[in-house]
């Protein structure tokens, strides 16, 4: 995991109560039970610690912890 | 006590939970105000505001008895719900795992939602932008999410309802669920009522109101329910769900009953929107009314846990209707002066400190009591709880709106 995906594991994990052992890259948000309105909040919360604004439709409970990652350094996180 | 009406229909309190300002758990709450002393206290979350001191429930964290998955998702109105609910059904010894939950159902009442999401997420708007706004805005605020998210929890799958009838809607509620009960519409009913509404917006309407104590000075002496210098209520928060079954079904299952729910009386003041009809005609209706589904005479109820605000219009308005139709015997107190005024919530919660009463034939003092008003003409315990055997008693609530319940509870 490297240190975007730390970060946004913690975030998981401090408020949205996402159990931390069940987090990999890998992870898809359906397996983190996380359902649409969760991930709206999730992006939400990516917005105000990180700074970084997605669509609200950039993730779905298919998308990994991983591509999410991705998603967040395309739009210029410095985490 | 009078013998059973032939009509008479009791539901049975199997379960018991109860969170509030006196404590988490039916028998911290029962103990706390058992002891008279008030939980009013100063309020950092109300800092600056013209009334500064509330009764919350103290140490409820959502997220470490809920776990933060849950707890980010709910308003605390709901989540006190919960709670309250978890401990009830825990209480009767009933396994949501294993009910039949077609026949389960649950009634419980709120009064104004989720203030504090509202008030913050407008917050977010005004100050920032629509994106900042929590797409769990809705469905954290809306009222009736009470009873949805109890109904999720325990996997109740009968009618799922809430009651609003302000200050009346826990007592309301634990009525129809009776009536659930009697129309052998449900088989297990999880009643009660649930509010947490500290927030800053709610409080201050509260206060324009003119409704609360302005006892800054002294919070822990504002809610003096029945005495010469009250002057409003004090806000509280909390939830009292109780679990209602038949008494067959209780005792085909060895359950433990509490008190028995023997009858529900309601009535509209039709008068005023916020103000209570002076000759307390409209309490009056609803005690007959309560009386007379028992099939009780007023004469024979022991014990009264009156609505008693501390507001100066509601004490005199329901003293005055608990003399008429009542007369002097009952004993009667006013548990507020202790947990202040959990609006939507009183009534279950105070339901239950009337089973509880009951049970253990203990009368809890009115806190803050030390200079009864002339004009009530009632047998008010102050100081120190009476023990004495108690058969019949009586919980009153008055809402906004004109609302008016009355519970009669009988000893198992």
């Amino acid at each position: 995991m490297n240190a975007l995906e730390g970060t946004l594991t913690d975030l998981l994990v401090s408020r949205l109560g996402v159990v931390a052992e069940d987090v990999t890259p890998d992870s898809t948000y359906e397996q983190l039970m996380l359902d649409s309105l969760g991930l709206i909040e999730f992006l939400l919360i990516i917005r105000k610690e990180l700074g970084v604004s997605l669509d609200d439709d950039a993730l779905q409970t298919r998308t990994t912890l991983a591509e999410t990652a991705r998603l967040v350094e395309a739009k210029g996180s410095r985490v | 006590m009078t013998g059973s009406s032939p009509a008479r229909f009791d539901a049975a309190i199997t379960g018991l939970g109860l969170v509030s300002a006196a404590g988490i758990g039916a028998e911290a709450t029962w103990e706390r105000v058992c002891s008279g002393v008030s939980t009013a206290a100063r309020d950092p979350a109300l800092a600056g505001l013209p009334v500064d001191f509330s009764c919350r429930v103290p140490d409820f964290d959502g997220a470490k008895l809920l776990g933060r998955a849950m707890a980010w998702r709910l308003d605390r109105f709901v989540q006190l719900a919960i709670v309250a609910a978890r401990q009830a059904i825990a209480d009767a010894r009933l396994d949501p795992g294993t009910w039949d939950g077609a026949r389960v159902g649950v009634v419980i009442g709120n009064s104004l939602g989720g203030t504090d999401t509202w008030e913050r997420q407008y917050r977010f708007l005004v100050e920032g932008a629509p994106q900042d706004v929590s797409p769990l805005m809705i469905p954290m605020g809306m009222a009736n999410m009470v009873a949805g998210c109890v109904a999720i929890d325990c996997q109740a799958l009968g009618p799922s309802l809430v009651t609003a009838t302000a200050c009346a809607s826990g007592s309301t509620s634990v009525g129809l669920a009776r009536d659930l009960l009697r129309s052998d519409t449900c088989d297990v009913v999880i009643a009660g009522g649930a509010e947490s509404a500290l927030s800053v917006g709610a409080v201050t309407g509260l206060q324009r109101m003119g409704a609360l104590s302005s006892r800054r000075h002294d919070p822990a002496a504002a809610s003096r329910p029945f005495d010469v210098a009250r002057d409003g209520f004090v806000a509280g928060e909390g939830a009292g769900i109780l679990v209602l079954e038949r008494p067959a079904d209780a005792r085909a299952r060895g359950a433990d009953v509490h008190a028995l729910v023997s009858g529900f009386g309601a009535s509209s003041d039709a008068y005023h929107a916020t103000a209570p009809d002076p000759a307390g005609a409209g309490i009056e209706r609803a005690v007959r009314a309560a009386l007379r589904d028992a099939g009780i005479a007023g004469e024979d109820v022991d014990h009264v846990n009156a609505h008693g605000t501390s507001t100066p219009l509601n004490d005199v308005t329901e003293a005055r209707a608990l003399r008429r139709t009542l007369g002097e015997r009952p004993l009667v107190t006013s548990t507020k002066g202790v947990t202040g005024h959990a609006l939507a919530a009183a009534g279950s919660i105070e339901a239950g400190l009337t089973a509880l009463a009951l049970r253990h034939g203990v009368v809890p003092p009115t806190a803050n009591l030390t200079d009864l008003d002339p004009a009530v003409d009632l047998t008010v315990v102050a100081g120190t709880a009476t023990t004495v055997s108690l058969d019949v008693a009586l919980s009153t609530s008055l809402g906004f709106g004109g609302h008016n319940a009355a519970l009669v509870l009988v000893a198992a």
